[in-house]
Order: structure tokens, then sequence, then C-alpha cells
């Protein structure tokens, strides 16, 4: 076992497990009253805009936002995190897709459910080896951040950290399905934004913004300079990443179908403001490096050492238990939302389109835990390869801006199109992250969709009906049709 | 193109006092909504 994590092995266990009983708890608690399939896979469709912008907010903030921000503040200065708080962007440009969405699918399950009803079992089969493909990404990311962060926090083996986390949330989705995830939520997002303020504060009243840039200034200009490129075009691609990754992903949809009527539109408008300053508080606590004296040496674990040096044990503590709240709202949002999926679009779509309701209900907890353990297994090799996964999704996810946004509000597109949009995309997104680097791949994926959806809808409009979107057709006429 | 320490200064406050803020705004939300049943 690793010794050398930032807080004692022993207070690592105590404080892992005292919030691991309280999420298990809480989750079952939660989810009590969820009644039902729609109960389990999306609250009643109740959720009020309170749950709901807290949901939003404490999703988006991963485990990256927290540990990644104050990395790319020390490796690409100020634009870094101003940079990567543009993530917000696609929340707020996600408030009126949701109220569309609501309006026209209030009988909706998932993203996958408007892509086969707008364009048919190509492109809906397309999309969801888009979705599936970026969702394992994100998991086995997340699942592999937990166990690297607990070690390099407190020294606890990487395999029986990621197993404790993946095992949390596998079992409070599983005991309150959506409800458990919501609800868990909104107090992880007080406990994140409370927790980075407090650090905020702290190295504000310690180091002193003055001395923070003047230190800067004489050791790392650089990071001071606002014409840095590399940093200006990571903002671009971050923000296309950001975009594409929310308007496809069923993450976001579900919780478009699961809010009360009226709430979609306000929750992600508000939950984007608050998101806005995450990433800029997170990681400015990077900057105080040279005015502290730190030497750093792992780029991603600037926030904890920085904390530690303000705060002493409590420091690190109150990081750990921020990044352990920000792994598990991401982590159970996304075993639900990806279940969902599985469930719908494969399980009933693809394989029994007869189930009940009651069939459906059963399989929704096996599909969460078969989930959570091919994550386990994929994530227990530790294979830095599978973590890299998720940067290349920025030209599968980029591709699917465009049909997804145009295929909500212009009639006129057609399926041929969309399906190309998301292939062409993705495919020369691809070419161009290996032939010319990550920070393309999105903004050429997205360009390519824009073109292919244009063109395609100039040269052979359709006339969607959008009733089709609210009908109550079963879904193995449609499968087989 | 350097940034300068006022204009340092002036994002990172905007920046802590919005995210000080948001926690009161939730609970707010959270309050009206238990009180108007829309929590659920």
């Amino acid at each position: 076992m690793n010794q050398d994590g930032i807080l004692d092995p022993s207070l690592g266990w105590l404080i892992l497990g005292i919030f691991s009983l309280v999420w298990i708890w809480l989750g079952w608690w939660l989810g009590r009253r969820a009644k039902g399939l729609e109960g389990f896979m999306l609250a009643g469709r109740k959720v009020g805009l309170a749950l709901g912008t807290a949901t939003a907010m404490a999703t988006w903030v991963t485990s990256n936002t927290t540990m990644a921000a104050p990395q790319l503040a020390l490796q690409m200065g100020v634009w870094g995190m101003v940079g990567y708080s543009l993530g917000a962007i696609g929340l707020i440009l996600f408030a009126p897709l949701a109220k569309r969405i609501r309006e026209l699918m209030p009988h909706g399950f998932t993203s996958g459910d408007f892509i086969r009803l707008r364009y048919g079992n190509t492109a809906w089969r397309v999309f969801l080896g888009i979705s599936l493909f970026y969702a394992f990404g994100w998991l086995v990311s997340l699942g592999m951040a937990g166990g690297v962060l607990i070690n390099a926090l407190t020294g606890i083996d990487y395999h029986v950290g990621m197993s404790v986390i993946l095992l949390v949330c596998v079992a409070y989705t599983l005991l309150g399905g959506l409800r458990a995830v919501i609800g868990t939520d909104f107090i992880q997002t007080l406990i994140i934004l409370s927790g980075l303020v407090i650090l905020a504060v702290l190295a504000i009243q310690h180091v002193g913004i003055e001395q923070m840039h003047a230190a800067v200034l004489e050791e790392r200009p650089q990071l001071l300079n606002l014409l840095f490129p590399a940093a200006i075009m990571f903002l671009f691609n971050n923000l296309l990443f950001g975009i594409g990754e929310i308007f496809h992903s069923n993450v976001w949809w579900s919780r478009a179908f699961a809010f009360r009527e009226g709430v979609g539109f306000k929750a992600y408008l508000v939950a984007g403001i608050f998101w806005i300053p995450v990433p800029i508080v997170a990681g400015f606590l990077a900057l105080s490096v040279p005015a502290l004296g730190i030497n750093v040496p792992a780029a991603d674990m600037v926030g904890p050492m920085v904390a530690a040096e303000l705060l002493g044990v409590g420091g690190a503590v109150l990081v750990f238990i921020i990044v352990f709240s920000a792994l598990a709202s991401s982590l159970d949002s996304l075993l639900a939302a990806t279940s969902d999926l599985v469930l719908t679009d494969i399980y009933k779509g693809h394989m029994r389109p007869q189930a009940s309701e009651e069939q459906l209900a059963r399989a929704a907890r096996w599909v969460i835990a078969l989930l959570g353990l091919l994550t386990w297994a994929l994530c227990w090799p530790r294979l830095t390869t599978l973590a890299e996964l998720l940067y290349l999704t920025g030209a599968f996810v980029a591709s699917t801006i465009w049909p997804v946004a145009a295929g909500l509000y212009w009639r006129r597109v057609n399926a041929t199109g969309a399906t190309l949009a998301m292939l062409l995309g993705t495919g020369i997104g691809l070419a161009c992250y290996f032939l010319i680097g990550f920070y393309v791949a999105a903004l050429v994926s997205a360009a390519i969709s824009m073109g292919v959806v244009l063109l395609s809808t100039w040269l052979s409009p359709r006339d969607f009906d959008w009733t089709t979107l609210n009908n109550g057709q079963p879904r193995q006429q449609e499968v087989r049709a | 193109m350097t940034l300068s320490a006022q204009a340092l200064g002036i994002l990172i406050y905007i920046a802590v006092t919005l995210a000080a803020i948001a926690p009161l705004v939730l609970a707010f939300l959270w309050i009206k909504d238990k009180h108007g049943g829309k929590l659920w």
C-alpha cells in the first residue's frame, strides 16, 4: 500500500467510511417512495427547481473540475481556468433545449428515443454507438480517477479506493434510482461549493492577490499572458466539447424528462450561471504556488497540495471531501442515465420489445449492477490509455450537436443528413485528432457536422411532423418497420 | 499582453462571490419548493 498520501490512511478510511454510509443511507431513504418504472428512472417526472438546479450543477462538477482546473491554471494560466469555466456554456445553451424536449416529448425516456422518432433506426443506432462509447469513456475515467485520487490523498490502495467509490455509487443508485441520485446531488453541491469558497477565502487571506500576482509575474509570467496561443485553442475546443457532451448525453436528457413542467429552462440556466465560477475558484488556488514556494511533483495534485499548505490536515480533509462528493455526484448520474439508455434503447428497443413495466423495472436494477461491474472490471488494470479514451470522445460527441439541436427546432432536417453528419463529423474529427492534435478534434467534428446538416437540408428538405415525437406507438412496431 | 493584479483581483472576487451566493440561492429555492409542495 502506498503510504505517501497527503492524509494518514486511517483518517482517509474514516472519512471514506462515514461518507459511504451517509450516501447509501440517503439513497435508500430518498428512493423509498419511488413508485414504478417512471418513479425509479425519472423520479416521477416531478423534480422541482431547487433539486433540478443542484443536480445539473453537481453532475457537471466532476473530479476533473476540482482537480484539473488548478492543473490547467498552472499549465495554461488565466485562460486555463477561464476556458474551463466556459464548460458552463453547454449547460446554459441546453436550457431552451430542455424546455423544448419536455414540450415535444412529455412521455420520453432517453435521448435515444428522440433520435429514433426524429430520424429513424439507422441514425438511432449510430447515435447509440456514439453515446455508449462516450458514456463508457466517462464512466471508466471517473472510476479510475476515484482510485487514483483516493490513493494520492490518503495512501489507500488504488484498487481498494476505486472499488469502494464504485460500490457506494452502484449501491445507492440501485436502492433509490434517480431520486437517490438527485437527492444526494443536492447535498454534494452544497459541500463542493462551500468547501471551495472556504479554500479560496483562506488562500486570499494567507497569500493576497497582490503578492500572488507579483510572484506569478516573476516566476511564470506566461500564466498571466492573455495572448497565450495554446490556452486560447484549448478554450474553443473545450467549449465545443462541453456543448457536444451535454447536447447528446442521456445524463442531461433524462433530467429534462424528470423535471417538473416549466422547471427545465430555469434549472439549466441557473445551474450554468452558478457553474461558471467553480473552475475559476478551484483553479486560482494554483496561482498561489509561486508565492507559497511549493514544489509540485505532479500537476494534477496542485489543488490538494495548496490546501494542505494553507490549512494543514484540515485543508487536505476538506479537499478529500470535496473530491469524493464531486466524484460521487457525477458517477451516480452517469450510472443512472447510461443504465436508462441500455435498458430502453438496447434491452427493450432491440432485445425484448414486449417487456412489461414490471420486467423493465426489475431489469433496470440488473442493468445498473452489471454496468457497475463492467466499469469496475475495465478500471481494475489501471490502463491510462482507457482514461485517455475520454479525450477521443470529443470528436464523437461534437458530431451530434447539429443533428440534436437542428432536429429539435428545424422540421426540414432529414434523417440521411443527420446520420451522415454524425458519421463524417466523427470520422474526420478523429483523423484530425491523430494528424493534428487533441485541441482540434471537437472543433473539426462540429464544423463538418454543421456543414453536412445544412447542405443535406438545403438539397433535400423534409417536412417533419412534430407530433410524431409525442405518439404512443409501441416500440416493437417502429423497430421492426 | 499581461493581466494586471487589479484585473486578476476583480476576476477572483467575482468568482468567489458568485460561488458563495450559489448555496444560499439553492437553500432559498429548496425552502420555496418545499413550502409550495414542488420539491419532488
